[in-house]
């Protein structure tokens, strides 16, 4: 599959290296000489330097044998018109666009024929995620499978946690519920699909699956009881912000929005009367006193500088805050933010990469989320009559080595399978895997 | 720094050279020359080691560094030059030094000798010697990566410190299928200009080795008089032509071959043909009283400055004999060499262009301090880095070329000589003036002067950066 992507910025150079580690053939177009040569040198794909909108670019970037188009450069108009372009030029079979500003998203994607066929919009991806995390105790990471009773969460394991140096033998004994620890992290980068004499060590990070009531009674196990969450503290009134804000307001929540631009702090107290709108800046100490945010149990940080969320995070649980979302691009400090005790961290790039990819992939493919920055992914798949999957027992299914089903929903209840559990048509299974298997996968199903 | 990698890809490079030695015992098993212990026992250690290393190395996910990478490629043609230099040893019974020389000679394009008597080495040791050639021409990193999927990302890297030029151009989204997209166009030229040398009356053996000799810019000959042996106009005419095409692009060879003819716009390959076409008109009439005709002085004109331009260093005639302009002309030759992405050796067409233009417009900017003036090569603006880079490299292949001819002439070697080994090392070419002209070979030098020469060749091929790095402080520094 030849795919041509528009703009080597995060997302861009994010999907690129992903898709060309899957082995496509991939031409991405940056504008930016020194962003086109840097990614030439570090990804295994064509880079051509030029313009998203000229013709004779895009046919360089071989858009005239390419099957997709995805359009993900820093602005929207381009975005559309590269799109435009594309679909009145060539004949690609998909063309996807990255498209920040809410006022354009409906006149596209209400009409198909204008030439875009998927519109991503990561703000509100992000600000969906945070949503999400919230509604359900703020306590992790949290992935949620589409229609399934599932979630898979994301675990830091610290000097205290009760798992440390257990084998998931062990583990599993010892909490005696159906579940599964679907991936080990450690601390020097290695990405271990567990078996059952693996180790859990200090500095892991692990994905444990489960249905959402045995996850709740594992996290309180695990020190991390379900909180009520009724006072919700924002700071930067970024879109994300402000997304997520109103996507919080009711159930008798108390919502403050803190930014430091008094303009931007006038129109948010207009869209958002409800909530307390505070002008101040999340690096000033006495804000936090002010304002009482010690008592509150979440803080959501939601400026446009990654540092000062990750710092003001932080320092809100310092304080005392029960809960922290962190709004966080750069993969280092991702890591970084779930070994200090950050709850929840959210990437708008990360997610909007993962919604491409859940576009891109075969139909059968109904989730993708992808996890570690991009080393491995969940997959929802769902069974159809050819499936190479149908009536085997998962023992007998011959998955790459380090792929393991998590979970089963069939019709409409979820189990957590062992090797003797049998697949059957119209089943949904979540799946994790490596991301140099995702090839095979893809052709197995 | 990566060692289990890059040992392990080291292992794998053993493994492919031996396992290429094959066919040279082919051949002595074939016309039963009686050197196939020469090649029985480098194979089957280089195997041995190969598979050893291979099977017992794990090696991590992690990328490798762009350091890996400049140790890797420098590390790997050391090692397949002393694989390489086993057949010598065993089987003509030559010293480590002179072995390590015409195998280091042959693997970087070179073409310099030291065998006085070509013709009377067993036929299947010449077959490898021309083998290296063909090996090294379009590059032995550039192979693996076509061969072995499992580089990667880390190709990309490898390939740059290997390939001649300053950028390396991605022909296709992929570098393991750019890599053997650029080895399928040298194994189709490969295959033309053998059937046409067959043509002219050469037997298969003639044929395939001066293919090899040609396609990679190499210069090897199975006879002691080089390509004057077979006194044809034809084949004199056949091989001008394809060393021509090895000294061009052979990205643009690729794009001519898929169609894409506008590549012929190319400002490199016009100003190489124009730089050709000049020198070889000024050389034909300077030397057209030496022959009775013009067209005859065209014919052995034209073969020299193509074979001395793109590095190859076949001669069909003694040009020492030539007026001293003729020679001159052939001496400024050597400092030039074939286009970037060929298998020509020296500075490269590429950056002398560049410093062309970019000399013009400081002398623009002499005229209009407040002038602005910008490089454009194939209607893309040049980046000052690109320049900043194109003019050390200069510098440092200046350096380099009258430190090793000051260090061959320490060891009595008189000044003639000295500078054109030097030239003729450092940009790979062979002959020289003096007394390593194209009658000569390099026998006489002592075995010091060897070792030097084999390092200028090696520093020639990898272009100079990749080698000057291992010998910085700062790069073994963690």
């Amino acid at each position: 599959m030849d795919i041509v992507i528009a703009g080597a910025g995060q997302v861009g150079f994010h999907i690129a290296k992903q898709l060309s580690e899957e082995k496509k053939h991939v031409a991405l177009i940056e504008k930016n000489k020194d962003k086109a040569a840097f990614a030439s040198e570090n990804l295994d794909c064509m880079v051509i330097n030029g313009d998203a909108t000229n013709i004779d670019t895009l046919k360089d970037a071989g858009c005239d044998s390419a099957s997709m188009f995805i359009a993900v450069t820093n602005s929207d108009e381009i975005n559309i018109l590269s799109c435009l372009l594309v679909s009145s030029n060539f004949n690609i079979e998909k063309k996807i666009a990255r498209l920040r500003n809410l006022e354009y998203t409906k006149p596209f994607s209400s009409n198909k024929g204008i030439g875009i066929d998927f519109i991503i919009n990561p703000e509100v991806e992000a600000a969906r995620s945070i949503i999400n995390s919230v509604n359900f105790g703020a306590s992790s990471d949290i992935i949620i499978f589409e229609d399934t009773d599932i979630q898979m969460r994301g675990i830091y394991i610290n000097k205290d946690s009760p798992l440390l140096n257990k084998n998931i033998n062990d583990i599993k004994r010892t909490i005696n519920k159906d579940f599964i620890i679907s991936s080990i992290k450690r601390e020097n980068g290695d990405l271990i699909i567990p078996k059952g004499f693996s180790e859990v060590k200090e500095g892991d990070y692990i994905y444990i699956v489960a249905k959402r009531h045995i996850m709740e009674e594992m996290l309180e196990k695990l020190g991390k009881a379900r909180i009520r969450i009724k006072n919700i503290a924002i700071f930067g009134g970024s879109k994300i912000g402000l997304m997520a804000a109103k996507g919080l307001k009711g159930k008798n929540r108390n919502i403050k929005i803190i930014d430091k631009d008094y303009e931007k702090c006038k129109d948010i107290s207009k869209e958002c009367p409800k909530a307390i709108v505070i002008n101040g800046d999340a690096s000033d100490a006495d804000i936090f006193e002010e304002e009482n945010i010690a008592d509150f149990d979440v803080v959501i940080t939601s400026t446009g500088n990654e540092e000062i969320n990750l710092l003001s995070a932080l320092y809100s649980k310092n304080i005392g805050v029960k809960r922290s979302i962190a709004l966080i691009d750069k993969q280092n400090y991702t890591t970084m933010a779930s070994k200090l005790n950050i709850d929840s961290v959210v990437s708008p790039k990360l997610s909007a990469v993962s919604s491409i990819l859940k576009f891109i992939r075969k139909g059968n493919i109904v989730g993708v989320y992808s996890i570690f920055g991009g080393e491995a992914e969940a997959l929802e798949l769902s069974i159809s009559n050819e499936s190479n999957f149908q009536n085997k027992k998962i023992k007998d299914i011959k998955l790459p080595k380090n792929t393991l089903i998590v979970a089963v929903s069939r019709k409409s209840q979820t189990i957590i399978p062992d090797g003797n559990f049998r697949i059957e048509n119209d089943d949904r299974i979540v799946m994790f895997a490596k991301k140099e298997d995702i090839p095979e996968i893809e052709k197995m199903v | 720094m990566q060692i289990k990698t890059v040992v392990k890809f080291l292992s794998l490079l053993t493994l492919i050279i031996s396992v290429f030695m094959f066919i040279p015992l082919g051949f002595s098993i074939y016309y039963k020359d009686g050197a196939q212990l020469g090649f029985i026992i480098p194979s089957t250690i280089g195997i041995t080691l190969g598979l050893f290393g291979i099977l017992s190395l794990k090696t991590t996910k992690d990328q490798l560094s762009k350091k890996d990478g400049f140790l890797l490629v420098t590390l790997s043609w050391i090692i397949i030059s002393l694989i390489g230099s086993l057949p010598y040893i065993i089987s003509a019974h030559l010293s480590i030094t002179n072995a390590f020389f015409e195998t280091m000679s042959g693997f970087t394009t070179t073409g310099a000798s030291i065998l006085t008597d070509i013709e009377s080495l067993p036929k299947s040791v010449l077959f490898w010697r021309s083998l290296t050639h063909w090996l090294g021409g379009m590059g032995i990193i550039v192979l693996a990566v076509a061969v072995l999927p499992i580089l990667g990302i880390g190709g990309i890297q490898l390939i740059k410190a290997e390939s001649p030029g300053p950028t390396v151009e991605k022909i296709s989204p992929r570098i393991t299928e750019t890599a053997k997209y650029l080895w399928f166009v040298y194994f189709m030229f490969s295959v033309i200009e053998t059937i046409l040398l067959l043509l002219g009356g050469m037997d298969l053996f003639d044929a395939l080795t001066h293919t090899f000799g040609t396609m990679a810019t190499g210069g090897f000959s199975t006879k002691n008089t080089s390509v004057a042996y077979f006194h044809s106009a034809y084949i004199d005419w056949v091989i001008t032509i394809f060393m021509f095409i090895a000294g061009a692009n052979f990205s643009i060879h690729f794009k001519l071959l898929t169609g894409k003819f506008s590549s012929l716009k190319d400002n490199e390959l016009r100003f190489y043909a124009l730089i050709v076409i000049i020198a070889v008109l000024l050389v034909s009439i300077d030397i057209s009283k030496n022959y009775s005709n013009f067209f005859e002085a065209l014919r052995y004109g034209a073969f020299q400055v193509v074979s001395i331009i793109t590095t190859t260093g076949y001669a069909t005639t003694d040009y020492e004999k030539w007026p001293h302009f003729a020679q001159s002309i052939l001496f400024l030759l050597m400092f030039i060499g074939g286009c970037s992405g060929s298998t020509g050796g020296s500075i490269k067409i590429i950056r002398i262009y560049t410093l062309l233009k970019q000399s013009i417009n400081e002398i623009k900017y002499h005229i209009h301090p407040k002038g602005v003036f910008s490089l454009i090569i194939n209607g893309q603006m040049v980046r000052k880095n690109i320049v900043y880079s194109v003019s050390g490299f200069f510098f440092l292949y200046m350096a380099t070329f009258a430190i090793v001819a000051l260090s061959v002439s320490l060891f009595g070697v008189d000044l003639i000589t000295a500078l054109s080994a030097s030239a003729a090392t450092l940009g790979n070419i062979g002959p020289g003036f003096g007394n390593i002209g194209p009658t000569d070979n390099y026998a006489f030098l002592p075995s010091i002067v060897k070792w030097i020469l084999s390092f200028a060749m090696l520093v020639g091929r990898l272009e100079i950066y990749t080698v000057f790095v291992l010998l910085t402080p700062t790069f073994w520094r963690k």
